[in-house]
């Protein structure tokens, strides 16, 4: 009892040490518990029923426990775990609705690559929107977008954070991003307009 | 950022359902088995020919 209590104040990081050292199924419960509510509430906002939510929460950490040795640290965990859960999701959601994402989405090749490192005056943009019409146009953009912007605005992760989680560069993260917000903010005003 | 609507989409998170748990732990149990089970007919090459070295360099000696 005094060992499992003592696992418990461990920091996610010298945890997923011990389970991967002894692929301890008791220890990872304890992981679960930390990581349970977060995962669910993630894959909620890519599903389309509470059901299909738990069946990708179930899936993920079952993943989880086989792929948990692949965690080398670089980043911290919930980091690596919030990247884990949303490439999940997206490869889901690409899976299942491929072509009708495909004709709601905004044709982005006419954007310009330009301006992609003035970060904070950009987030004027996303400060004004309604968090209603938000939710709608996520769900309008494509779910490499919707992840990225996820990671960034919900899940607060740094530029470098996500050069990490998306393995690429910092230009190559600045331009996605930005490119991710224009999508973004179109979709919104246009269903704004259209009201 | 001061006034962030992402940070208020789907709030307050909603709980797991409790049968969720052993649902979970069902497959994990399974996974580790099967992992296991694999480990005892896997064969760990580096170790070997690290043991197989040192064998060698002892009957040297």
């Amino acid at each position: 009892m005094k060992i499992e209590q003592n696992y418990k104040d461990l920091s996610d990081e010298d945890l997923v040490k011990a389970i991967v050292l002894k692929n301890d199924t008791l220890l990872f419960e304890i992981l679960y518990d930390r990581y349970d509510k977060l995962v669910y509430n993630k894959c909620r906002g890519f599903s389309r029923h509470d059901d299909e939510a738990e069946d990708l929460t179930q899936d993920i950490f079952l993943k989880l426990f086989v792929k948990l040795k692949t965690f080398k640290g670089k980043s911290k965990f919930s980091t690596w775990l919030y990247s884990f859960t949303y490439n999940h999701c997206v490869n889901y959601v690409n899976r299942s609705t491929a072509k009708k994402i495909e004709k709601q989405s905004v044709d982005t090749d006419n954007l310009k690559d330009e301006h992609y490192g003035s970060q904070e005056q950009d987030d004027a943009d996303i400060q004004n929107l309604k968090v209603e019409k938000l939710k709608e146009a996520l769900e309008k953009i494509s779910p490499e977008e919707k992840m990225i912007l996820l990671l960034k605005y919900q899940d607060s992760l740094s530029i470098k954070d996500l050069c990490g989680v998306l393995d690429i560069g910092e230009s190559a993260v600045k331009m996605r991003l930005k490119r991710a917000k224009e999508k973004l903010v179109n979709v919104y005003n246009e269903e704004c307009h259209g009201e | 950022m001061e006034n962030n609507p992402f940070k208020h989409i789907d709030q307050p998170l909603k709980d797991v359902p409790a049968e969720l748990k052993s649902k979970v732990m069902k497959d994990i149990a399974t996974a580790k088995l099967l992992m296991d089970l694999a480990g005892l007919f896997s064969l760990n090459v580096g170790s070997v020919i690290e043991r197989t070295i040192k064998e060698r360099k002892n009957k040297r000696t």
